[in-house]
């Protein structure tokens, strides 16, 4: 498993630099932004990246090899979960303190706020990854891919309405999303582990070769 | 000694193409090689072996066990492809390995690297075919595996790295209970270095024996195209304006007739023939 990490830590190094590039540039969008869009943002591209880690697996036929390596399917595919687990925490913590930063300098900080605006973009960028990564591991890349779009769509769709009915209502900076916290939380974190176990399931039967 | 690979009656269908009841025995302490042309189904054999696609049928014992996935730490593999990513350095791949193989022997590693004269700087998407495989050979020897399953690691090889790979199959044999099986349509390589040969043709074993058994046993045989249908069992008779010629077994040949000794090459090219016919 400490391989299989480290192989992952190079390629996201080496692979997701403009991945690290956008996400940095909707932080500082973020800091001057009166609505939480860019945030999400931040933590959907984040857990995009096991899909593009698997992507590039796939073109160098590391998935073939690593099935021949002392590894289970399950630690493959665990990598994998837990490079995008490491992602959004990373994200969400960077988000986080900017967002705090920013609420305290403005003096409208509230915990609940905060700990709700967390939960959100856990939330956001976990169900991208959780609904996406099942179908990659079943299908392969390629094919998985046609879900990445569907996904996409539909979570910009979601995140524009969500923004939608915050300035509508003139609630997107003021809004105590810390009232559902507790369920955004819940079901990002659920739907990461049914995802988990799915995509171990999908990928113990399929022929790789 | 344990059986380094034991194969039963083993199937796999796809649609159009049917790996049909493959047995073939591997002893501890011998290469093996399987020869077949392209689309033969070697590769399916190599990989229904490891467990990376099921099979429709028969059964697999490597290293004595009926589950590939408890034996990985013994097993050194290299795929037609060397499946690196192609960001990653010699360095970087050694230290990978370090933290996957249980028995990783990183000194070992790097003289390999040395020996086979890898730059250990260059990423592996700038490597040639050469290059790749030997940084595949150098991965599958520095970790202790007792049986080595290489699936057309030589092809595409120019004749010095051939050479060079072929040294090191001779080199890992030699240890005690070391064994390999290799596949290759470059019938020449095994030739070099195995001790038995395994032929297979379109998804079904023609033969499986002991290189020096099948050598002493086959021959070429020529003559007038009446002389030769005096012989039983001929295999793929060719008669041309000069005279005749055929593959046949040295025991039904009579003495005193032209033969002259088949090579590994020659007899998998006849049998196939054959088998077209």
């Amino acid at each position: 498993m400490k391989g299989l990490l480290l192989k992952d830590w190079y390629m996201t190094v080496k692979y997701c630099r403009s991945y690290l590039l956008i996400v940095g540039v909707f932080i500082a969008v973020q800091a001057f932004s009166p609505n939480y869009f860019y945030a999400f943002y931040a933590g959907i591209m984040a857990g995009l990246i096991p899909v593009t880690l698997i992507s590039y697996d796939e073109r160098s036929k590391w998935t073939v090899y690593s099935c021949a390596l002392p590894y289970t399917r399950a630690q493959l595919v665990s990598a994998k979960y837990i490079v995008g687990g490491a992602a959004q925490l990373a994200a969400m913590v960077v988000m986080g303190t900017v967002q705090a930063v920013k609420l305290c300098a403005a003096g409208s900080f509230s915990l609940g706020g905060f700990a709700g605006f967390l939960a959100l973009q856990l939330f956001m960028s976990s169900i991208i990854c959780s609904i996406n990564l099942p179908f990659v591991f079943k299908f392969g890349v390629e094919k998985g891919r046609i879900s990445y779009y569907v996904i996409i769509i539909a979570s910009f769709a979601v995140i524009g309405a969500i923004g939608g009915v915050a300035m509508i209502s003139g609630m997107s900076a003021g809004f105590n999303y810390g009232i559902l916290s507790p369920v955004f939380l819940a079901v990002g974190i659920g739907a990461y582990a049914l995802s988990w176990l799915l995509s171990v399931k999908f990928y113990s039967k399929r022929e790789l070769g | 000694m344990v059986n380094a690979l034991e194969i039963r009656e083993l199937t796999k269908k796809y649609k159009d193409f049917t790996l049909d009841r493959l047995s073939l025995t591997l002893p501890g302490g011998c290469i093996m090689g399987l020869v077949g042309e392209n689309g033969a189904g070697k590769s399916t054999a190599i990989k229904l072996a490891l467990g990376m696609i099921s099979r429709d049928g028969g059964a697999v014992t490597i290293l004595g066990s009926d589950d590939p996935g408890s034996v990985k730490e013994d097993l050194g593999v290299i795929l037609d492809e060397v499946g690196i990513p192609e960001c990653l350095n010699v360095r970087q791949v050694g230290k990978i390995m370090a933290g996957t193989f249980a028995r990783w022997d990183a000194s070992g590693y790097d003289a390999l690297v040395k020996k086979l004269r890898l730059p250990e700087d260059k990423s592996f998407k700038d490597f040639s075919k050469g290059m790749r495989m030997k940084l595949g050979f150098a991965i599958a020897l520095s970790h202790g595996a007792r049986l080595l399953l290489l699936d057309e690691a030589t092809s595409g090889l120019d004749p010095v790295a051939r050479d060079e790979v072929l040294d090191l199959l001779r080199d890992f044999a030699g240890d005690d209970g070391h064994s390999v099986l290799i596949s290759s349509h470059i019938v020449s390589d095994l030739e070099k270095v195995c001790d038995y040969i395994a032929f297979l043709h379109k998804g079904r074993l023609l033969l499986c024996e002991e290189k020096d058994r099948l050598l002493e046993e086959y021959c070429i045989v020529r003559g007038t195209a009446e002389e030769l249908d005096k012989i039983e069992g001929l295999l793929h008779e060719k008669i041309t304006p000069y005279g005749a010629e055929a593959l046949a077994r040295r025991a039904a040949v009579p003495s005193g007739a032209n033969v002259s000794p088949v090579s590994i090459e020659e007899l998998f090219v006849l049998m196939v023939k054959e088998g077209n016919k």
